[in-house]
């Protein structure tokens, strides 16, 4: 299944580890792993707020609403609801391709994944990430309630209307079955009965006129004050919203918890299957710092697990979304306008926030493989250029190729795209396309051609 | 989600029962034999049904769709979202199907149309993705084979056409139901499926992709060498301005479109066995509405499209067979939100020509009886197995079942006949 290399002398690991840790590969960032080292790359990206990110930051003062209080914005002012959604989920695939801060955008791609929430037919939607992107590369306990007690979380899963007397079942259900403990894990329909109970009153304030608009908000009025039984703690009456709270930190503390996070962690940065010895050490690591999802990561993403990686020869298939940014960062061309870029990803099939259900886009190979016309043409149009994919990349690429024979283009752009990662006989066919070209082929056809066949080729899509 | 407004009375169905004599593709090259004047494109598909699977996802309230109005304990349990008396078309004197979804009746009535009750996966699960991954992988244990069923009965079956694909999803993941089979292709709009770019040069550009999938490792060798092979398939056929046959009407919105889009592929007679096209948006939680609220507008939506469908498709039924499944069924109460909970059996419905043991309830039905439920919700008594094993062997002409559902011993169930011999005006295509 996955493409195994034949060699002697000990594989790269720089452009699997971009691939990874990175929403693609460019040679400028392969550059400063190769002169920082693995592990001290790795380092630096884990400390993100030391990584200067002021040309995005600039950038992202187009969008006024995103550095004020969102939930205000929506209150108190005018806005097209279409327009702003199509932007703030456009704005996270401008921030995953254009952010220094490369592994902490990857971060808040899985955690958004992890707590999948769909955001289409709802009315109006409120910055969650605003309220739990501090802690992805904090301590899982934190994240997970800061995550329950988000306004878009309670929304999505209806627990404005979880109510005593008949508790709404969906929030308690997916909090053990998704987000900690696992389909196979240790709990219950009674537990999920109950901890339904527990959460009823959890809500966000919907009053236009409060302060805390949008904000979380515990309704007595709602609550089932009497006694609970979730996943063997009593708890007697009158706990009020500290139940739920005890019950996030029991289930964060729980080993199925780490097992089934850790494991989905490692699915979604390294791929399917992954090697059990990686799950093991990242376990392990998880253990020794309480749920520290940073020091998960620079487990899972280290020198000693890429090479296992490699070793194995387990490569990792991009999703939509990776082939996307991998396609962008590679080009060096100007990011379109959030909205196109939204549009685009859904042409792709994996627009942030549109999953339907709350279990995430699929991690695995088997779901996405076959989906491969949408990149065909996407590929055409940010080669050559169209009204959603923004102006034709074929100018920066043109300085790629600038002193570089024709001859040898395939080789060159494989290089600069993927570290050389395509299968030879991939580079041959390519180069033979344009060798076969006619000698009048101005250079520019040439290049747009080349380059869409490197995006489209089988390899292309398996890193 | 809001609703559009419930559909009201619904038109007579244009259905009829005509004897089948213009048929599209006979077994082993044999003659086609038909009146000069059905004139049909050159048939290319072999011997088998073609397959429709709908999977509502969400787990779908088959107490709101298939409604037992003449049980008393329905109304107590349901109070204010059960569906009124008044709002429902008897069906057999306990059950009546919801008037949101009037537009099935006439298939109903026809034979055309027949239900399943109480469907499931026999495992206690109560996990939406579990309970899918049980369904449609149909094994006894999840993740172990590594494929679906669907994908277990192509491979194990010889292709029935020469297509390129033998299999696609209307959408942009593959199911569970078709992972892991040969040339299957996720497909999120036939309509505007092709190999886009500039028109010079294109086809060396797609012969180029051509060579190099056709030496890629697995899966992409065969996923891409059927993708490619789909754009030349799929280029010749109208997926925009064909107008229905029979003055069929599909509604607005992506399901009606995914039928009709499915309706001119089977059409067409490309080697396509299996198409799936899903319709999501089912997990009511909170204000289920089944008479004019959020489950009418998508009853609504789903019978619409079948109906237009099967109109559309005319006597192509016959060689058609059509599953609509779901996860689960769901609680027989209501929570406080005027929604409800995930359950365990649910509703089935199963569409095609005359090999359809339509017009009838199939299935056993303990009742609403607090014996009969468990945690709130009504069981499972009919695995959903049996149903996909008698599509299998009777429609579909797999030939090795014990691959396809490892370790399941079926039961017959008596929803679809085997393809009947020659008999006069029918033609042989087994």
């Amino acid at each position: 299944m996955a493409p195994q290399r034949l060699s002697d002398s000990p594989p790269d690991l720089v452009p699997l580890l971009l691939a990874r840790a990175t929403f693609g590969y460019t040679p400028e960032e392969a550059g400063r792993v190769r002169s920082v080292g693995h592990d001290a790359w790795l380092a630096e990206q884990l400390q993100p707020e030391r990584i200067d990110d002021s040309e995005l930051d600039a950038e992202l003062t187009r969008w006024p609403w995103l550095a004020r209080d969102i939930r205000f914005t929506i209150g108190k002012e005018k806005f097209d609801p279409r327009q702003l959604r199509s932007e703030f989920k456009g704005i996270r695939l401008l921030r995953a391709v254009k952010s220094k801060r490369q592994l902490l955008e990857r971060a808040v791609e899985y955690w958004s994944n992890h707590f999948s929430v769909y955001i289409g037919a709802l009315a109006r939607i409120f910055d969650d990430s605003a309220a739990w992107r501090p802690h992805v590369l904090g301590r899982f306990e934190d994240l997970l309630i800061a995550v329950t007690r988000s306004p878009t979380m309670i929304f999505y899963l209806d627990n404005h209307s979880n109510t005593a007397g008949a508790a709404n079942e969906n929030l308690a259900r997916e909090i053990l079955e998704l987000h900690t403990l696992g389909s196979d894990g240790p709990y219950t329909e009674s537990d999920v009965r109950e901890l339904a109970r527990a959460l009823t009153g959890w809500t966000f304030e919907a009053d236009k006129e409060s302060p805390d608009f949008g904000g979380y908000r515990f309704d007595e009025s709602r609550h089932d004050a009497g006694p609970k039984e979730i996943l063997g703690i009593s708890f007697p009456a009158g706990g009020g919203d500290q139940d739920v709270l005890t019950v996030l930190r029991h289930l964060a503390k729980k080993p199925e918890t780490a097992d089934h996070v850790v494991r989905r962690m490692a699915r979604w940065f390294l791929g399917v299957p992954v090697p059990d010895e990686i799950v093991e050490d990242g376990k392990g690591r998880w253990f020794e710092t309480d749920g520290d999802l940073r020091e998960v990561l620079r487990t899972l993403l280290s020198e000693a697990a890429i090479a296992c990686l490699a070793a194995a020869g387990q490569t990792s298939f991009r999703r939509p979304l990776e082939w996307l940014t991998a396609v962008y960062r590679g080009s060096g061309a100007a990011f379109p306008e959030p909205a196109h870029a939204h549009r685009l990803a859904q042409r792709l099939g994996q627009a942030p926030y549109e999953w339907y259900s709350p279990d995430g886009y699929p991690d695995d190979r088997a779901s996405w493989v076959g989906l491969m016309e949408p990149r065909w043409a996407a590929a055409s149009e940010i080669v050559r250029g169209s009204a959603q994919a923004g102006q034709a990349a074929l100018a920066t690429l043109g300085q790629v190729v600038a002193s570089c024979p024709r001859e040898s283009w395939a080789a060159r752009l494989d290089a600069h795209w993927t570290g050389g990662r395509l299968r030879p006989q991939e580079v041959h066919e390519i180069q033979a396309y344009l060798d076969a070209l006619p000698t009048e082929t101005p250079p520019e056809a040439a290049l747009a051609d080349a380059c869409e066949l490197i995006l489209t080729c089988p390899s292309f899509h398996e890193i | 989600m809001k609703s559009d407004p419930p559909s009201q009375a619904h038109p007579a169905s244009t259905w009829t029962r005509r004897s089948f004599l213009c048929v599209a593709g006979a077994a082993g090259g044999a003659a086609i034999v038909g009146p000069p004047s059905c004139s049909r494109p050159k048939p290319r598909r072999g011997s088998h049904d073609t397959l429709v699977v709908i999977f509502l996802r969400g787990g779908m309230d088959g107490l709101s769709l298939v409604v037992p109005y003449g049980d008393d304990l329905y109304y107590k349990r349901r109070r204010r979202i059960a569906v009124p008396r008044s709002k429902v078309h008897d069906l057999d004197g306990y059950f009546g199907l919801n008037d949101a979804a009037g537009a099935l009746l006439p298939l109903y009535e026809s034979g055309r149309l027949a239900i399943a009750q109480l469907v499931g996966h026999v495992q206690a699960s109560r996990s939406h993705f579990q309970s899918m991954r049980h369904i449609e992988e149909a094994n006894a244990e999840i993740g172990t084979l590594g494929s679906g069923w669907i994908a277990r009965h192509l491979a194990h079956t010889p292709a029935s056409g020469t297509g390129p694909a033998r299999a696609i999803a209307l959408q942009s993941t593959l199911p569970p139901a078709l992972q892991g089979g040969p040339a299957t292709v996720p497909v999120p709009s036939l309509a505007s499926f092709g190999f886009r770019g500039p028109a010079s040069g294109r086809s060396a550009r797609m012969a180029c992709l051509e060579r190099m999938y056709a030496s890629a490792p697995e899966p992409h060798r065969s996923s891409g060498v059927a993708a490619l092979g789909l754009v030349h398939e799929l280029a010749a056929i109208d997926f925009v301005h064909r107008k229905p046959a029979g003055g069929a009407e599909y509604p607005k919105g992506k399901f009606g479109r995914a039928l009709y889009e499915t309706a001119s592929l089977i059409k067409s007679r490309t080697g396509v066995e299996v198409i799936e096209a899903d319709f999501g948006g089912w997990d009511d939680h909170r204000d289920l509405g089944p008479t004019d609220g959020a489950f009418a507008a998508r009853a609504h939506e789903l019978s619409e499209a079948l109906g237009a469908f099967m109109t559309d498709l005319g006597d192509d039924a016959e060689r058609v067979t059509i599953l609509v499944l779901s996860e689960f069924g769901r609680g027989a109460g209501m929570n406080g939100s005027g929604g409800t909970s995930h359950g365990r059996g649910g509703t089935a419905l199963v569409l095609g020509g005359a090999h359809v043991q339509g017009g009838r309830i199939h299935g056993a039905w303990p009742g609403l009886g607090r014996d009969q439920l468990d945690n709130g919700a009504i069981q499972v008594t009919l695995d959903v197995r049996d149903l996909l094993s008698e599509t299998l062997s009777h429609r579909l002409g797999t030939s090795n079942l014990d691959a396809v559902l490892p370790g399941h011993s079926p039961t017959p169930l008596g929803i679809l006949s085997r393809p009947s011999k020659w008999s006069g005006t029918e033609v042989p295509f087994i």
